[in-house]
């Protein structure tokens, strides 16, 4: 009896050793936490794609506080604590907001990680495909990113002058590359070989509406070519992009009445992107500019459904894409933005008459049934001038009209010198001011070493 | 439904409730082979089971508030996608953990002069936990009944105050495992049985995430030696009997479990985000040059004891330097990230600890008295990494190292103070020059800031007293830290404004011109200037002393014995326990805060009654 215990125990001692020694390895492989993984396989990183907060949201509020779509009353604007929206609003020099810089360069991030990573995890045959796409929507994630950070802290971009001050283009996720400043030109032609890359790899379709598809792809040349005014290509993707979708909504079908006529993720909605949040941009306190509401016809249905009238008759915005109205502005891509793209492009290269048509296939969604006299032009400035004005509307609230202040502000035909007061004070922004370029946050100058804009 | 929050209502309405239970086995097996020789075994295994349940009846402002938030008003009808009842939250959590433990000792005396020690030990250890949470809505806890809801479709909130949403779904499992092996080994080597001679080595490994294999264990070994003075022969001080003197070096390589090297996602459920996919974020990120923390230790001791006993003690001090400090910091967020862990300087510190037991009184009243002292001081040697030199980056509680040369880690830098002007606007100083330019005073160089001192103690200890009479004893242990600062959590007119949060010195705030004589509470502006808060919450009148005396538990014990005759058990005791009383007995603030326990709930004090039966 004894013998066999003597024997047990040392083989119970001889098994734990040779564990110890030898099995270590695979042991010690278990997860620590299974919410926790590096990545392991093509369905972790299109995880990290799905990311609709992290991918979708958080784009900068910066453009759409500083253009002229609204204005605040001298007590909202006193009520504002953060004086980052305050000093955004009123065009100073202001470098203290960080989140929107950290929050495009995690999109890079995201993207890049999932550019490392979809080679390195395929597995079989049919994997290489869906790492291909994987790599083509991140592709598309990043350059929009890039795009983005352009808009906000990059010069506008000009065919015959380049300048310094691009934004730092990274392409890896290893933390160690030290930031750098590309050049503006630098940074348009990263933007769109990455979108053109992205274009070539994307599905023509998507299963969820959060993803790109190619349309998406397409939809962000066109509007980056028309930020460098370069309208042919513009054009040429606007069209390659309505190919693919040309979906529009027929206004006539939407209530009046609800606080959000949109449905989000409707079908005129390519991609969706969502800026950040300021509270001078909830419609409670931002009141829509009186000119920009003074250009809706009666019969405009957009008058009714993307504006409601305050109780001291002021006008409230409630047409947002994203069906929330609560202090961000939806400035995804749609096919309306598409139609705006195509007729301006066509006009700019005197093809009137194809201008004008796709300008009223737009609107005559837009107005009440039977209501809509088809515009026409005699004139290119004519064209352009009703085409501007009609992306005027369509695009208030929609972060795009900063881009176009900056570009349009270019030809001394469209400029436009903006102001504003509070109590004695006033504001202007002249045409081309630097007050164009936001300064790139102190937080990222001080880390990085990085040029600040002057 | 009613929409009101009411707090005293809230606490009568709560219904919370968590049960815990512990199964704990323990087997051991020793076999001797020889005289000098054995091998021990021993196996762990305990399972412990928590569940809790969190019921928010209609009463309670949460299942209003939901209930409210998605009805939808339609003529007189109202639709309600969360239903009239309560809401029950569920969570169950079982933790498994398993732990063996093979130990190999030898230890021989050849002959008077030589003796021989030698110990090796494997441990290996598991400890599985899954957790399991759910929640149901229309929960009526009356007839223990519940109602399915949608959870995959939008709702419009109420007045469209929130959008479209889904209803929260909150089901969630999880499932972690901690996996350590440890191996070690120790050897000691005495001669004459007055001087020895020691060494050991151990590594420890576990499943730490994002590590490669190789890197997972961390080495450690130390080499020291022991003079019995008072064995010599030589030595004759007959007051001192126990005499000796000890000394040793070791060396620890070690990676911090939350830096890995490699990109880690965390997933994240459907509810994550709106498209109701489980999504993935990047929770750290990759850091190839990422290398071991490491600290080498000297260590020199004392240990003596006088006649009887009656003054026993130690005296030790220590010399640490440590290569490759890992910490958080700031880094550029153009890289995606805010904060790493990066190797980002070398310390080098050193210390001194004073143990002194006294038996004061050894008849028939017994009190028995011990004096813990430690002094610890530190300084950085070398920066890995620079930190931008803009007050922002310094200035804080002190609970971050942000390592500069010539500053002591754990530092609490502040802006200097210069009155409120005849606004009642706080001033600061930048280039010695009065200002309440708030986003210049941000930019102020370090040097310019006050260095009060470091936020954790480097003076402390403990009193323990220990009395007895009869069959009654009292242990009392007193605590005490010395010479550290704290940041008092001032008013902030920004908290005050969007969240109503209120403050103490609101009464004693600046009203009207001429009051800054008198006091140093800003005025309260509109509109409100969120850098007046941010430079007054870190200026040097904000930072105050937190040296304190704290009562830190005490236990009551009675020892019964058996009766006479009677021989049922040797002994049976009860004790009285109490923990965590956190009792102030003596702080340096004058304004009476607990640099503990600042504005949050202090813990609670914990009280065990229990007892022990000792049988022959």
């Amino acid at each position: 009896m004894k013998k066999s215990i003597d024997l047990t125990i040392k083989t119970a001692a001889l098994c734990l050793f040779i564990l110890l020694f030898t099995g270590c390895k695979k042991f010690l492989d278990e997860k620590q936490d299974n919410k926790f993984t590096i990545p392991q396989t093509l369905a972790d990183l299109q995880m990290l794609l799905d990311n609709y907060t992290a991918m979708n949201t958080g784009y900068s509020y910066q453009p759409e506080v500083a253009a002229d779509n609204f204005y605040l009353t001298t007590t909202d604007f006193n009520a504002i604590s953060d004086n980052t929206q305050k000093n955004f609003h009123t065009w100073q020099k202001e470098d203290q907001r960080l989140a929107d810089w950290a929050q495009l360069y995690k999109m890079v991030l995201n993207a890049n990680t999932v550019l490392e990573y979809a080679d390195e995890l395929i597995v079989s045959a049919a994997d290489v495909e869906i790492a291909g796409k994987l790599k083509a929507a991140a592709l598309f994630y990043r350059a929009n990113a890039f795009y983005t950070l352009a808009q906000v802290y990059a010069y506008p971009y000009d065919e015959h002058t380049d300048s310094p001050y691009g934004i730092p283009l990274r392409l890896s996720a290893d933390i160690n590359i030290i930031s750098v400043r590309a050049t503006v030109s630098e940074t348009y032609r990263r933007i769109i070989s990455d979108l053109k890359q992205a274009a070539n790899g994307l599905d023509t379709t998507r299963p969820y509406p959060n993803r790109p598809a190619r349309t998406a792809a397409y939809a962000a040349l066109a509007r980056c070519y028309l930020s460098m005014s370069d309208y042919v290509n513009a054009g040429l993707y606007a069209d390659s992009a309505l190919q693919l979708n040309n979906n529009l909504i027929d206004f006539n079908t939407l209530s009046t009445t609800t606080p959000n006529p949109f449905v989000r993720f409707n079908k005129e909605v390519i991609f969706p992107a969502i800026s950040s949040t300021a509270n001078c941009l909830a419609p409670a306190r931002a009141k829509v500019d009186t000119i920009l509401y003074g250009l809706f016809h009666t019969n405009d249905l957009r008058k009714v459904l993307f504006f409601r009238l305050n109780p001291n008759g002021s006008v409230a915005f409630k047409g947002d894409y994203n069906a929330a109205n609560n202090g961000n502005v939806f400035l995804g891509y749609t096919t309306g933005e598409l139609y705006l793209i195509k007729a301006e492009a066509l006009a700019r290269q005197n093809m009137l008459q194809p201008a004008m048509n796709m300008l009223n296939t737009l609107l005559v969604t837009r107005w009440r049934n039977n209501s809509f006299i088809p515009f026409t032009a005699t004139g290119q400035q004519e064209a352009l001038t009703i085409i501007l004005n009609e992306r005027r509307k369509e695009l208030c609230f929609r972060g795009q009209r900063w881009t176009d202040l900056r570009r349009l502000n270019k030809d001394a035909a469209t400029q436009v010198t903006l102001t504003r007061a509070f109590g004695n004070t006033g504001f202007t922004l002249l045409p081309g001011s630097s007050a164009y370029t936001f300064q790139v946050p102190a937080g990222v100058i001080e880390q990085s070493g990085i040029q600040q804009n002057p | 439904m009613n929409w009101k929050y009411s707090p005293l209502q809230e606490l009568a309405q709560s219904d919370i409730n968590s049960r815990s239970n512990t199964f704990t086995i323990n087997s051991g097996l020793k076999y001797t082979v020889t005289n000098a020789l054995n091998v021990e075994t021993r196996l762990q295994l305990q399972n412990a089971y928590t569940d809790g349940n969190n019921y928010r009846n209609t009463g309670m402002f949460f299942t209003r508030n939901l209930v409210n938030m998605y009805s939808r008003v339609d003529g007189a009808v109202v639709n309600n996608p969360v239903p009239k009842e309560g809401i029950l939250d569920r969570s169950y959590s079982r933790t498994r953990t398993a732990a063996a433990r093979v130990q190999v000792n030898y230890g021989k005396k050849f002959n008077a002069y030589h003796e021989l020690s030698f110990l090796a030990a494997g441990e290996i250890r598991e400890a599985r936990t899954n957790t399991e949470s759910y929640r149901v809505y229309g929960y009526n806890d009356k007839n223990s009944t519940s109602t399915p809801v949608d959870y995959t479709s939008y709702y419009p909130t109420y007045n469209n105050i929130s959008g479209t949403l889904l209803i929260p779904y909150q089901d969630e499992f999880r499932q972690s495992v901690l996996r350590f092996v440890s191996v070690l080994s120790n050897a000691a080597y005495t001669y004459r049985s007055r001087y020895t001679l020691s060494l050991s080595a151990r590594r420890d490994a576990s499943n730490i995430f994002g590590v490669s294999t190789n890197q997972k264990g961390t080495p450690l070994w130390s080499a020291g030696s022991l003079w019995k003075i008072s064995e010599e022969p030589f030595y004759s001080f007959k007051q001192l009997p126990r005499l000796s003197l000890r000394g040793s070096y070791g060396y620890a390589g070690s990676f911090s479990p939350d830096v890995p090297a490699k990109t880690v996602l965390q997933y994240y459920p459907p509810n994550f985000t709106i498209i109701n996919v489980p999504v993935a974020a990047v929770s750290s990120g990759s850091n190839p040059s990422l290398r071991w923390q490491k600290v080498g230790t000297l260590n020199v001791g004392a240990d003596f004891g006088t006649l009887n006993d009656r003054l026993t003690g130690s005296i030790e001090w220590y010399n640490k330097n440590t290569v490759d400090l890992l910490s958080s910091r700031s880094v550029d967020p153009t890289t995606g990230f805010s904060t790493m862990v990066t190797n980002s300087a070398d310390l080098t510190g050193s210390g001194i600890d004073i143990e002194l037991n006294a038996k004061i009184l050894t008849r028939k009243i017994k009190w028995n008295t011990a004096v813990l002292f430690s002094y610890v001081t530190n300084r950085v040697t070398k920066l890995k990494r620079k930190t931008p030199d803009v007050a922002s980056s310094y200035v804080g509680n002190g609970f971050t190292i942000e390592p500069r040369i010539g500053i002591k880690p754990f530092s609490i830098l502040a802006y200097r103070w210069g009155g409120l002007n005849d606004q009642g606007k706080p001033q600061g100083y930048y280039n010695d020059t009065l200002t309440t330019d708030y986003r210049l005073l941000m930019r102020t160089p370090s040097a310019q800031l006050i260095n009060k001192g470091q936020a954790i103690p480097p003076y402390f200890g403990a009193l323990r007293n220990e009395m007895g009479f009869r069959n009654w004893a009292l242990t009392l242990n007193i605590i005490y830290r010395f010479g550290y600062w704290f940041n008092k959590q001032p008013i902030s007119y920004t908290a005050l404004y969007q969240r109503l949060e209120t403050h103490p010195d609101y009464a004693k705030r600046w009203q009207k011109p001429g009051d800054e004589k008198f006091t140093n509470i800003p005025a309260m502006l509109y509109p409100v200037d969120n850098g007046m808060d941010a430079f007054y919450r870190y200026a040097e009148i904000n930072i105050l002393r937190a040296d304190n005396i704290k009562l830190d538990w005490f236990t009551l014990s009675h020892t019964l014995n058996s009766p006479a005759g009677k021989k049922l058990f040797t002994n049976a005791r009860l004790f009285l326990n109490a923990n965590n009383l956190n009792i102030m007995l003596w702080k340096a603030n004058k304004e009476n805060i607990d640099p503990d326990y600042q504005r949050t709930l202090i813990t609670r004090p914990s009280y065990t009654i229990g007892g022990s039966l000792t049988f022959k």
